[in-house]
């Protein structure tokens, strides 16, 4: 094949797959640019006594900034994902590691379990949970029957704790699924040199396993990290009155018509969220580097 | 010519669609020009389906029902996306003089449907603030409730009397607070002796908004809808509140613990709901129908005995006794409509964006 015909081959399949990317393209603008844009054009109008106003302001962002109230509930935002996030992957990352490593017969039932709970409603899911840790709910009341309380455990419901509990849940089968294709990837001969060479099992796992599954805990990280940054419903129905997130608050101002001040809300925390996405993504670049 | 929609116009009107969607609300109705169909935005507990299902039978007209949330969220939702698609929708207290001020509402002869002008209690039929011209009303009312406080009788020994019982620091943790500011902003503004809890200034809001976040700081959670009052009155999390009588009795006989009810001495707030219709409705005939038939006294006992609070209609009231429901009729007011008009009703605040900025503070705050 002469070096012209190679090229004219080479840009024909380039033009190809850039065509084949059109439908992607289209989904990402529709679904994600256009929001995000629509977004971004309301949160610099106003709203007035119900009517939209069309002049270009900043006075949502400093509305946003001048008082300590939205500011204060967004680092809470970002501190309870940071928690749940880390909590689910202390729990999802050796439920992977079982399920890849020891678990052959049983794999596909196993990951076919963890999405199930997909099945329901996360609403459902959550109102079942208040039915097990309220005061009147099956684990104060089992209690109290055997005698080991005689008043129900008041931080089970409406505290920090059941948030940290029912969102870990929530977030739980992304981050394993996640994990457990980065497992499967893994070349594990190198976790049996290892061990062949007389490294203990904690050693294999910090130098081994570990650094080859870094990509996916980061993303499992992200999946897990991005929802609950915008997670409505079970801080209302499970939290502390007093410990809101963001989410709650920008629902209130969109019901209420607020429209430009919940635009500009929202666009803060995508702006905060798509700057951690980026941080992650330059670092997993990074460790492929 | 036709005239071709600005590049502003264009951007707002699809921004305004992105918006519906972005405020969760979901469910879009068919479309209204359908024959023979009544599209019903009205909140869920209004709903029997049994009654839509007869309706059909006899009449032949489907009624599409469309889940309503809160006042504020209907407006808004109106507002953005206009009130073509629907034929009826559902209002409390003054809102709908917000309604008509937009030019949404199609004001209604009550005399012209059978059902409305003889099941219906007169103190209802003439409500003054909800009346136009020519006597005709802006919403048929359907139920009612005055806002009072409730507490459990064996946890709250003595009777409370103000609504300062809901700042008392021996109830820490046990006082009901509710995600209805239309309902929290007037024990606010009573507290501080201000004459109107929807028309106050920012001063008067600041400081309305302080007593909120110390009765919020007494409750467990901030309750979201009646189920869930319900639950944490009979498990005994809350013992005092602001509910209605007909609800404390539906509390105690969901299993819970004796309740009280009292009339605080600041005074006190209600609602009263209804259906409106939406002018230039398309099935008007069809919509006007299903108002009269949800007003014979079948449909009302039976959404009344599962609701449990106060009927506009009297003779689905009486429909109830005869049913053996005394206990409910007595306990919901069903008998006594003159109160309902004595009740100061929840109303659109003059100055939204400072409420809602006001009430995101109270929900924020620690």
């Amino acid at each position: 094949m002469t070096a012209r015909r190679a090229d004219i081959e080479v840009h024909a399949k380039g033009q190809t797959s850039l065509w084949g990317l059109f439908p992607m393209v289209v989904v990402q603008i529709a679904l994600f640019v256009v929001p995000i844009a629509i977004m971004f054009v309301y949160s610099f109008w106003t709203t007035q006594n119900y009517q939209v106003i069309r002049e270009w302001t900043l006075a949502n962002y400093l509305v946003f900034f001048e008082s300590w109230t939205y500011p204060s509930v967004l680092f809470r935002t970002l501190w309870m994902s940071a928690v749940i996030t880390v909590a689910t992957l202390c729990f999802a990352y050796p439920f992977a590691y079982w399920i890849a490593r020891y678990t052959q017969r049983w794999q596909k039932i196993l990951l076919g379990a963890v999405v199930l709970s997909f099945w329901t409603s996360g609403l459902l899911r959550a109102y079942a949970w208040m039915a097990l840790l309220g005061h009147g709910g099956i684990i104060n009341k089992s209690l109290m029957q055997v005698g080991l309380i005689d008043e129900p455990l008041s931080f089970l419901l409406y505290n920090p704790f059941p948030v940290i509990l029912v969102m870990t849940y929530f977030s739980l089968p992304f981050a394993a699924i996640t994990i457990f294709a980065s497992l499967e990837k893994m070349d594990w001969t190198l976790v049996d040199a290892a061990a062949d060479l007389g490294s203990n099992p904690t050693k294999t796992f910090w130098f081994i396993t570990l650094p080859q599954t870094l990509p996916g805990v980061i993303s499992a990280a992200i999946l897990t990290f991005v929802p609950l940054m915008g997670m409505f419903f079970v801080p209302l129905l499970v939290g502390n009155p007093s410990s809101a997130m963001i989410a709650p608050l920008v629902a209130n101002l969109m019901q209420a018509f607020q429209l430009g001040l919940g635009a500009a809300m929202s666009f803060i925390v995508a702006l905060v969220v798509m700057i951690i996405i980026a941080a992650a993504w330059r670092y997993i670049r990074f460790e492929r580097v | 010519m036709a005239k071709l929609p600005t590049r502003r116009g264009f951007i707002g009107g699809a921004a305004a669609a992105g918006m519906v969607a972005g405020a969760g609300i979901s469910g879009l109705p068919r479309r209204a020009h359908a024959a023979g169909t009544v599209n019903w935005l009205a909140w869920g507990g209004h709903v029997e389906p049994a009654g839509i299902k007869d309706f059909f039978d006899k009449t032949g007209i489907r009624v599409n029902h469309i889940g309503m949330g809160g006042n504020a969220e209907t407006f808004a939702k109106l507002k953005l996306s206009g009130t073509s698609q629907y034929d009826l929708f559902e209002a409390d207290g003054l809102w709908p003089l917000r309604y008509h001020q937009e030019g949404f509402i199609e004001p209604i002869d009550l005399e012209s449907l059978p059902n409305v002008a003889k099941n219906m209690h007169p103190e209802f039929k003439k409500i003054p603030a909800l009346q136009v011209e020519g006597g005709k009303m802006l919403m048929v009312p359907w139920g009612w409730n005055p806002t009072l406080l409730v507490y459990n009788k064996k946890k709250v020994t003595t009777p409370p009397t103000s609504y300062e019982a809901l700042l008392d620091p021996k109830y820490k943790g046990r006082v009901g607070f509710s995600d209805q500011h239309e309902f929290m902003w007037p024990v606010a503004a009573m507290l501080l002796g201000i004459d109107n809890p929807f028309k106050m200034n920012k001063e008067q809001l600041n400081r309305a908004k302080d007593v909120l976040i110390r009765i919020k700081r007494n409750a467990p959670t901030i309750t979201k809808g009646w189920n869930e009052q319900l639950r944490l009155y009979v498990e005994e999390t809350v013992w005092i509140g602001m509910s209605s009588p007909g609800r404390a009795l539906t509390i105690q006989t969901s299993g819970g613990p004796p309740m009280g009810t009292e009339t605080p001495k600041e005074g006190y707030y209600g609602w009263i709901d209804g259906d409106i219709l939406v002018k230039g409705a398309a099935n008007k005939e069809a919509a006007l129908k299903w108002i009269d038939y949800i007003h014979t006294p079948e449909y009302v006992a039976r959404n009344f005995k599962r609701l449990q609070r106060g009927t506009a209609n009297r003779a689905g009231a009486e429909l109830l006794k005869s049913q053996g429901d005394s206990e409910l009729v007595t306990a919901n007011l069903m008998d006594q409509p003159g109160i309902a008009l004595k009740m100061r009703l929840i109303e659109a605040p003059a100055n939204p964006e400072d409420y809602a900025a006001a009430w995101n503070e109270v929900m924020a705050a620690t």
